[in-house]
């Protein structure tokens, strides 16, 4: 972690002598730190956790021993220890896959995510697999919200149960976080799934990241999605929303069961940058984005517009 | 320790902001693994909340139903989980339920997206019968015309395989050729009675085409409990599993 730090300290600096240098500004790095205030998000996440309350057995093939929810818990709360705004976010299929599931329904899910204090959830397709209902019926084991803003539940039990986004504040920075979900025919038994009407979420998606921009004053918007990294098909993905999309910021991916060693960047439709994320499955790993928000004073605004310098390091 | 994998940095810098408010400035990317040679402890009120869920889950999974000679994994074009699941749904359907038209089954079918997990080498325990399907799926008897079935066979083709058990094929250009049905060619004159899972049957996995099927019958019997019932019998005759692949279906 020391190193890690020292690493974060020294890419800083060398971001303000080189922005100084960008503008032609006479201002020294240190003129301009003074006037800047940053502050740090933290977001965690994970996907497709699939019931995977207790570590793999030892004797596991692929994941000997990894996992388990009572070692995340303690990860989690070192990190809030450290750090002091934090957003905890799950992508999607936190059902199926052990006997927890089929015995108890989901109830011990919902309720270790409650107690490691997830912020938020949305849907994946395997969270309807004890039917419409069966979902519905866990909801008062979690004290975090459901986010889904293209499946409509208006005539299921769901109806009053899921929201399109929310909004977050974290040491006055304003965060966006909205869901989106899988296409469920051909992929989720229709009696499970009842009365659920899926539509495609790219549009659906971008138009609501504008809205929380511009009217809601969000500093970037979330996007927690269940379509799945990519596909060699022609099929609307977390690669394609990024690509196609111009006001989300960050897609804390679901369903492929990717692990990407660390989140894609990719080039939004306005040219921005956009990142995906995805940790695999079944509580392996904890994904971690640090976002560093430079609150300065407005006066700045009148500067011109958009010098950008990417770079990427590895720190450790 | 945790091991913290890779960490990327990447800054972007908007010194001259387009548009007033707290502005992005740097973005950091790390990832934890979460392995058991982990020197943090398991949350102790996470362990004390698991605990009576997790005592009376092993009271009831942790009983051994048979021991298998070998690890049984899934894969294409056949594996030997996927012909192992697929002939004992196969021959218990055989055994326990009667179509209604009295005549027989033909062949049966699934796909490797229903098999959740690899069974061990060693004991095979009811707990990880649970995790290799996980889903309440009952077994279906679909009639299907020989249109609808050389269609059946050929999507099973493209998808590379799947579990099979009465059928033989080859693929070749993401195709079926040499199809044997029970041992006879395929006739494009017959029709066949299939067995399959009700999520297939509800066009999941993209099987939609199977709404089309003129005859469905519901057997009511759990995939799971097929299987378990077949460790069961295994387990008391003290027979150990073994599996082989037998070329059922094959690349060209």
């Amino acid at each position: 972690m020391e190193e890690f730090a020292m690493s974060n300290r020294r890419e800083f600096i060398r971001t303000l002598m080189g922005s100084a240098a960008f503008l032609g500004l006479a201002s020294t790095p240190l003129e301009l730190f003074a006037k800047h205030e940053i502050i740090k998000l933290t977001i965690l996440h994970t996907n497709d956790v699939h019931s995977r309350i207790d570590p793999f057995p030892k004797n596991d093939p692929k994941y000997p021993g990894m996992g388990g929810a009572a070692r995340r818990a303690t990860l989690i709360k070192q990190i809030r220890a450290k750090e002091s705004n934090v957003l905890l976010f799950d992508a999607g299929d936190i059902f199926q896959g052990t006997p927890y599931f089929n015995l108890y329904g989901g109830e011990l899910e919902f309720k270790l995510m409650s107690e490691m204090g997830y912020d938020a959830a949305t849907i994946g397709n395997h969270d309807f697999d004890n039917g419409i209902e069966g979902l519905a019926k866990q909801l008062p084991h979690a004290n975090f919200p459901f986010l889904n803003l293209n499946y409509n539940f208006s005539d299921t039990p769901m109806a009053d149960s899921v929201l399109p986004y929310k909004i977050f504040q974290k040491a006055g920075l304003t965060i966006g976080v909205i869901g989106i979900g899988i296409e469920l025919a051909g992929l989720v038994d229709p009696k499970l799934y009842g009365n659920t009407i899926y539509s495609n979420p790219l549009q659906m998606a971008d138009d609501t990241a504008l809205m929380l921009k511009k009217n809601l004053k969000c500093d970037m918007v979330i996007c927690l999605s269940h379509l799945g990294y990519k596909y060699s098909e022609k099929k609307i993905s977390d690669e394609v929303l990024a690509q196609e999309s111009s006001y989300i910021d960050l897609i804390i991916g679901g369903h492929t069961h990717t692990f990407l060693d660390e989140p894609v960047r990719y080039k939004n439709k306005s040219n921005k940058e956009i990142l995906v994320a995805q940790v695999g499955w079944a509580g392996i790993r904890l994904g971690r984005v640090d976002y560093y928000f430079d609150v300065r004073s407005r006066k700045n605004e009148a500067l011109g517009c958009s010098v950008k310098i990417s770079e990427k390091t590895r720190a450790v | 320790m945790f091991t913290k994998i890779k960490s990327g940095i990447f800054i972007i810098l908007l010194l001259a902001a387009c548009s007033p408010g707290n502005q992005l400035s740097k973005v950091e990317t790390s990832e934890y693994i979460l392995s058991d040679s982990s020197s943090i402890p398991e949350d102790s009120l996470m362990k004390t909340k698991i605990r009576p869920y997790s005592e009376k889950m092993e009271a009831d999974m942790g009983i051994i139903l048979a021991q298998s000679a070998e690890a049984l994994e899934k894969g294409i074009p056949e594996s030997k989980l996927g012909n192992f699941v697929s002939d004992l749904c196969f021959e218990s359907i055989k055994r326990e339920y009667s179509p209604s038209d009295g005549k027989t089954i033909d062949f049966a079918f699934f796909n490797n997206g229903g098999l959740r997990k690899s069974l061990p080498a060693g004991n095979i325990s009811k707990g990880d019968v649970f995790e290799l399907m996980p889903f309440e799926n009952e077994l279906v008897i679909l009639t299907l015309d020989a249109v609808l079935t050389k269609k059946l066979i050929n999507f099973m083709a493209s998808k590379g395989g799947v579990p099979v058990s009465g059928l033989r094929f080859s693929i070749k250009d993401k195709a079926a050729i040499d199809i044997l049905i029970g041992g006879a060619a395929f006739d494009s004159t017959k029709t066949y009675k299939v067995l399959t899972s009700d999520y297939l049957a509800n066009g999941g996995d993209n099987f939609s085409f199977l709404s089309e099927a003129s005859k469905r019958e519901s057997t009511s019997i759990k995939i799971r409990d097929a299987i378990i019932q077949h460790l069961y019998i295994q387990g008391k005759t003290e027979e150990i599993v073994r599996v082989n692949l037998d070329g059922r279906i094959r690349n060209e």
